[in-house]
C-alpha cells in the first residue's frame, strides 16, 4: 500500500491504545510505553496524524509538535446516530463512527464547538457521549474535515452487523473514506463495499493504518490492556474479530 | 415482492435447483474443530487437537484426529480449557505429532477448493486459530479458503432468526454478520441443536462432547439438519 496515513491514538483513546503523548526520548524503549512523538522523532515522521476519542492529551500533543517542529494533524473520533435523543436500543442499531481532523488552527475552537456538543449534553449521553448528524451538520464549518471511519464506519456497521442501519445525513459536507488493511479476514468485505459507494458517489477514499502499538509483538501487552478495559481477561478477551497484531508502527513501516 | 424476488423463491422451491446445497449430492464437505489452550484468538493460544471429516450429504468418506505437539504444553493450557475439554495429557503425550507435520496435513484439505468448509462458531474463533497456528510457523495469515466456508453456528441463527437464504456470494459476509450477534435466549451451541434436531445418543455420545472428533460428527448432523431450513 503507498500513500499510506498512519493514524496514531495515544492512551487519552481510553481502551483503545498503549502509545502514550510524553515528550520524545532519543530511542524506542522496549522496556516503557513508547511515545507517538519518539516514534514520529526516531522515523522521521513528519506530519504526525493524531486520532484521539477525547482532548485530554491534545495538550501534550500540541506542545510536542511545537517542540519538534513538525506538523500536528489532530482529530476526534466520534460515535454518531440518527437522533442523540432516542435513548433505546434501537438507537444504538443506527450507531457509525466518524472522525473529524481540524484543517487549520481556526479549526480547533469549531472542533471544541462540536465536542462540546457531542460529549457536554447529557440529552445525548447513553452508555457513552455521542451526538446526530443533524448536530453535525450544524456546527459544521470549513474548517473541518470529515473521514469515515473503516471498521466502525456505517458501511462496515450496516455490512457486518445485523439489523444495523447507520444512515449518515451529509448535508453539504464531503467526507473522506479511510480505508485500512491489517490482515482481518473481513477487511476486503468493508473494502469492496467502501469501493462500491465512493464509485457511486464519488467520494474520496483515503489509505491510512490506525496505529496503537510499537511492534506486532507488543500485541501481548495490549491485548492485557484491551482485556483489562473489557472487565475480560487475555485468556478470554471476548473481543469480537480481535485477531490482528497489524495495528502496530511495525505493520504500518512494512506496508512504504 | 418485486419480480426477481418471486422469481428467486420459485428457484429455491424447486426440487431441482441443483444449485442449493441438500440437492449437491456429490459435493464434498470438509467439517473441521480444534481443541486450543483457551479463547485468545490474537495471541500464545495453540491448537492441541484438530479432527475433520470429509463427507457428503450420504456418508462419511474420511475421519481423522491428529494430537498437535507443542512444548511445554501442560503448562500453555488454561485449567478452565484442561476440565471443559477432558484433557489428558498422558494420552496427549502419547499420541501427538509435530505440529508443522499436522498443519501441512490440515491444509491439503483446506485449500483444497472441491471442498465446502464448515465448521461451528469458525468465522469467530477456529478460523482465527489456523492463521495463528500459520504464524507460529512464519507464515503469513491465508484467509482464502473463506469464501466457500459456512458458520454453522451463524447458520443457526439465520434459521432461528427466519432468513430465508444464503446466496453463495454473500457467504462470507453473513458468516461473520450473524458469528458476533447474539439474542438473549437463543441457544445455538452444538449440544442445544442436536437436542433440538433430536439428533440421538445412538449417533452421538453427548457426554464426550468437547472433543473435536465427537463436536465434528455432531456438527455433521446439525449441518445436515441446518440447509433443509435455509437455502443455502
Amino acid at each position: 500500500m503507498s500513500n499510506t496515513i498512519p493514524l496514531f491514538a495515544s492512551d487519552a483513546s481510553l481502551g483503545r491504545s498503549i502509545l502514550t503523548s510524553n515528550e520524545s526520548e532519543s530511542e524506542i524503549n522496549e522496556n516503557s510505553p513508547v511515545s507517538i512523538w519518539t516514534i514520529a522523532k526516531v522515523h522521521n515522521i513528519d506530519p504526525v496524524y493524531v486520532v484521539e476519542t477525547s482532548f485530554v492529551n491534545f495538550i501534550s500533543h500540541y506542545k510536542n509538535a511545537q517542540k519538534e517542529k513538525k506538523h500536528l494533524i489532530f482529530g476526534i473520533k466520534f460515535r454518531v446516530v440518527s437522533d442523540a435523543k432516542q435513548k433505546s436500543e434501537e438507537s444504538l442499531l443506527t450507531e457509525s463512527k466518524i472522525v473529524v481532523f481540524m484543517k487549520n488552527s481556526a479549526g480547533y475552537k469549531d472542533l471544541v464547538r462540536l465536542y462540546s456538543e457531542f460529549h457536554g449534553k447529557e440529552e445525548n449521553f447513553y452508555y457513552t457521549g455521542r451526538g446526530d448528524w443533524a448536530t453535525l451538520q450544524k456546527f459544521w464549518t470549513d474548517n473541518l474535515l470529515l473521514a469515515i471511519d473503516f471498521y466502525d464506519g456505517f458501511l462496515a456497521s450496516n455490512l457486518l452487523q445485523y439489523e444495523h442501519k447507520a444512515i449518515p445525513e451529509f448535508g453539504s459536507i464531503k467526507p473522506y473514506f479511510f480505508v485500512e488493511s491489517h490482515e482481518l479476514p473481513f477487511d476486503s468485505l468493508i473494502y469492496d463495499a467502501t469501493k462500491q459507494y465512493c464509485d457511486a458517489t464519488q467520494d474520496k477514499m483515503l489509505n491510512v493504518h490506525s496505529i496503537y502499538y510499537y511492534r506486532d509483538s507488543d500485541i501481548i501487552s495490549y491485548c492485557t490492556f484491551r482485556a483489562i478495559a473489557n472487565r475480560s481477561s487475555f485468556e478470554k478477551p471476548n473481543l469480537n474479530g480481535f485477531s490482528s497484531d497489524k495495528f502496530s508502527f511495525e505493520s504500518y513501516e512494512s506496508t512504504k | 415482492m418485486g419480480f426477481l424476488q418471486i422469481n428467486s423463491r420459485l428457484r429455491a422451491m424447486n426440487p431441482l435447483n441443483n444449485e442449493l446445497l441438500r440437492f449437491k449430492t456429490e459435493q464434498k464437505f470438509l467439517i473441521y474443530d480444534t481443541e486450543t489452550c483457551h479463547l485468545n484468538t490474537v495471541a500464545k493460544n495453540y491448537p492441541w487437537q484438530v479432527g475433520f471429516i470429509v463427507c457428503t450429504l450420504n456418508e462419511i468418506l474420511e475421519s481423522h484426529c491428529r494430537y498437535i505437539y507443542w512444548d511445554d504444553m501442560n503448562n500453555k493450557i488454561s485449567e478452565q480449557a484442561k476440565k471443559v475439554t477432558h484433557f489428558d495429557y498422558a494420552k496427549y503425550a502419547k499420541e501427538a505429532k509435530p505440529q508443522r507435520e499436522v498443519l501441512d496435513f490440515v491444509e491439503s484439505y483446506l485449500y483444497d477448493n472441491q471442498y465446502v468448509i464448515a465448521g461451528h462458531n469458525t468465522h469467530a474463533f477456529d478460523s482465527y486459530i489456523l492463521s495463528l497456528w500459520r504464524r507460529e510457523n512464519g507464515l503469513k495469515r491465508d484467509y482464502s479458503y473463506l469464501p466457500r466456508a459456512i458458520d454453522t453456528n451463524s447458520l443457526a441463527k439465520m434459521v432461528k432468526l427466519g432468513v430465508k437464504e444464503a446466496p453463495r456470494k454473500d457467504w462470507m459476509t453473513l458468516m461473520f454478520r450473524f458469528s458476533n450477534f447474539s439474542q438473549k435466549g437463543m441457544k445455538t451451541n452444538l449440544t442445544a441443536l442436536g437436542k433440538e434436531y433430536g439428533i440421538g445418543p445412538d449417533l452421538i455420545n453427548y457426554d464426550n462432547l468437547h472433543d473435536a472428533t465427537e463436536d465434528v460428527k455432531l456438527n455433521y448432523y446439525v449441518f445436515k439438519q441446518l440447509i433443509n431450513r435455509i437455502d443455502i
